[in-house]
């Protein structure tokens, strides 16, 4: 197969997942992410936003297998990872690795630096022992940390050493997509950048694609070319990054956009409110997500689950061109919609 | 007379005794908050701004000793005073929201059940006067439904409005100083927004003091109007939002809201 310019790296299409869970003898089913598409191509970083509840965290873990996604087909590098045996699956995953959210609890206690970055290389090269160590010294120098770290255990490392760490581990079988879950938001921000840069340095020497998931909007400004904006398991507006933080359509977006703290002095607000909270994800009405919370809400948000229509050339929304153009006037009076269920 | 400031913490050192020795953890911290404004301490991991919180309340965690300075409330001094002497400022002229509400909330009862107990504590009303009390502020943190939401238990509460429960826990003794430490951390960016503006609007209403203990600099932005920066155990900088963002005079000041913004330091 000859490789085409545009070949993505990591190709999904509808990926689904959907938990049943029992409560008082009664099951319904808990959609956590709902028909996810997405594309990565060589040396790009597409971000996943999202808040809490939103599913990006499931579609990390669906890829990765960590939990066995219902519906969707996942290509890595051209191959389909669906049907594969446990044994094929764990080579496939040599092309994709994941950068855990918690440096503390995603290093086992227990095993030096020298081991954690050690036993990928053991389980997926064949490289001698005497090779390993070489690399590993590689890997360690690559992320800025010193050979003097390799014979500590994570304790006596600092958070943001630890979260390098665990970058290295992800680089140590030369992967061609890393998924980063959340890997800046447990560091302080000073911290933060220097991860981030990086990050960015290792991409533009390695060529390596991130999925970035993450909540923190400054962070998708600064580093990712696309973006995704998730809201209760659904893609609800993607684009590229200028595009959507500059142009947000979908009244979710604008909530969000217009709700992150910003640190200069006398910043003119205008919030774009939605009303209460996110509803419980259990037995989801039929029509928008957000249909009850988003001053725009027509009848016929109710009915049926809008599709992403085009906005411009790249950037599309699930919210149809009437409900968000200039002339569009909130809704005045009572939502159509009764309020869902509050979360639990 | 009463003075500008509400409280002045005055070189304020402090820091944890061990077997292997003491380790000072605040140098020096001095600070004053002026009435009836909000006021951040800003600092990153370790910088000592939750221990100043808690030392002010006088419920630091054992093994932290003060070494030398003042704390002064209204012209009550914080330190010298014997312990009894902080019940009638702890609780009830000042208090404290944590940061994980739903962590410090008491799981067994209900958050009426509570806010009844801190009401009848503090100002010694009956049982109806104290439940009519609560159902009265939670309706002002704007939890809907108060009525029902007063016989749930903090588990049926999501994470913001676990923390409206908590500002109404700490309002309901009419405080005259509100700590608030990391109030909207690992909430949701929407729902720190309308906690915060929440905030800002129960402050401006009742004339409140408020002291928000934050490492976000997004926040303090757009709701304090001073600003102090601790690092390390040590005040860097102080002064009005203004300053601090427009002319920070400190270094590490400047590298803070650079990496908050995400840019290269100057």
């Amino acid at each position: 197969m000859t490789a085409v310019v545009s070949h993505p790296v990591l190709h999904v299409v509808g990926l689904t997942k959907t938990f049943t869970i029992r409560s008082r003898g009664r099951s319904a089913a808990l959609t956590a992410v709902d028909d996810v598409s997405l594309s990565l191509a060589e040396g790009e970083t597409v971000a996943l936003v999202g808040e809490s509840g939103s599913g990006k965290s499931t579609v990390a873990r669906c890829l990765t297998r960590l939990v066995e996604p219902t519906a969707g087909s996942v290509q890595l590098d051209g191959r389909t990872l669906r049907g594969l045996t446990w044994k094929q699956m764990s080579r496939a995953y040599k092309d994709m690795q994941m950068v855990f959210q918690d440096p503390n609890s995603s290093l086992n206690p227990r095993m030096r630096i020298a081991d954690v970055l050690d036993e990928p290389l053991r389980l997926h090269t064949d490289l001698t022992a005497a090779q390993r160590r070489e690399r590993v010294v590689q890997l360690i120098q690559e992320v800025g940390l010193g050979e003097e770290h390799l014979r500590r255990y994570p304790r006596e490392l600092s958070g943001g050493q630890r979260q390098r760490v665990g970058i290295a581990r992800a680089l140590a079988v030369d992967p061609k997509v890393i998924i980063l879950d959340e890997p800046t938001s447990s560091l302080d921000v000073s911290v933060r950048g220097q991860i981030l840069a990086l990050l960015a340095r290792i991409q533009a020497e390695r060529k390596v694609a991130y999925l970035f998931i993450t909540h923190d909007l400054q962070v998708v400004r600064k580093i990712a070319d696309r973006v995704l904006v998730m809201y209760l398991g659904s893609v609800v507006e993607q684009g590229p990054t200028a595009d959507v933080f500059d142009h947000p359509v979908h009244p979710y977006t604008r909530a969000l956009l217009s709700a992150a703290p910003v640190a200069e002095f006398g910043r003119p607000r205008t919030r774009f409110h939605l009303q209460g909270e996110i509803p419980s994800p259990v037995d989801l009405p039929p029509g928008c997500r957000l249909a009850g919370r988003c001053p725009m809400t027509r009848p016929e948000c109710t009915t049926a689950v809008p599709p992403l229509l085009a906005v411009s050339a790249d950037h599309s929304a699930a919210c149809p061109p009437a409900l968000y153009s200039p002339e569009a006037e909130p809704h005045s009076g009572p939502l159509p919609v009764p309020s869902v269920p509050e979360r639990p | 007379m009463p003075s500008d400031t509400i409280l002045d913490v005055t070189d304020f050192s402090g820091g944890f005794t061990s077997p292997t020795g003491f380790t000072p953890v605040l140098h020096q911290v001095s600070f004053g908050l002026r009435r009836s404004v909000m006021t951040a301490i800003v600092g990153e991991t370790g910088s000592g701004k939750t221990m100043t919180a808690l030392s002010i309340l006088g419920i630091a965690p054992r093994g932290f000793t003060r070494t030398e300075g003042t704390m002064v409330f209204d012209g009550l001094d914080l330190v010298a005073g014997a312990p009894q002497s902080f019940r009638d400022v702890r609780g009830k002229r000042i208090s404290l929201v944590f940061q994980d509400a739903r962590g410090s909330l008491n799981p067994v009862f209900t958050v009426g059940h509570q806010l009844i107990d801190v009401c009848r504590v503090n100002q010694g009303v009956s049982k109806k006067e104290a439940a009519a009390q609560a159902l009265e502020m939670l309706a002002r943190v704007r939890i809907p439904e108060p009525a029902r939401r007063m016989k749930q238990y903090p588990h049926e509460f999501s994470g913001g409005m676990a923390q409206r429960v908590m500002l109404a826990l700490a309002l309901i003794s009419r405080p005259e100083l509100l700590l608030l430490d990391e109030p909207t951390t690992g909430l949701d960016v929407t729902i720190q927004a309308d906690i915060m503006s929440l905030i800002t609007e129960l402050v401006v209403s009742e004339g409140l003091t408020a002291c928000l203990i934050t490492h976000d600099l997004g926040v303090v932005a757009e709701n304090c109007q001073d600003v102090v920066v601790l690092r390390n155990g040590r005040v860097r900088e102080t002064g009005s939002c203004e300053q601090i963002f427009t002319a920070p005079q400190d270094e590490y000041t400047r590298n803070l809201l650079a990496a908050s913004r995400l840019v290269e330091a100057l």
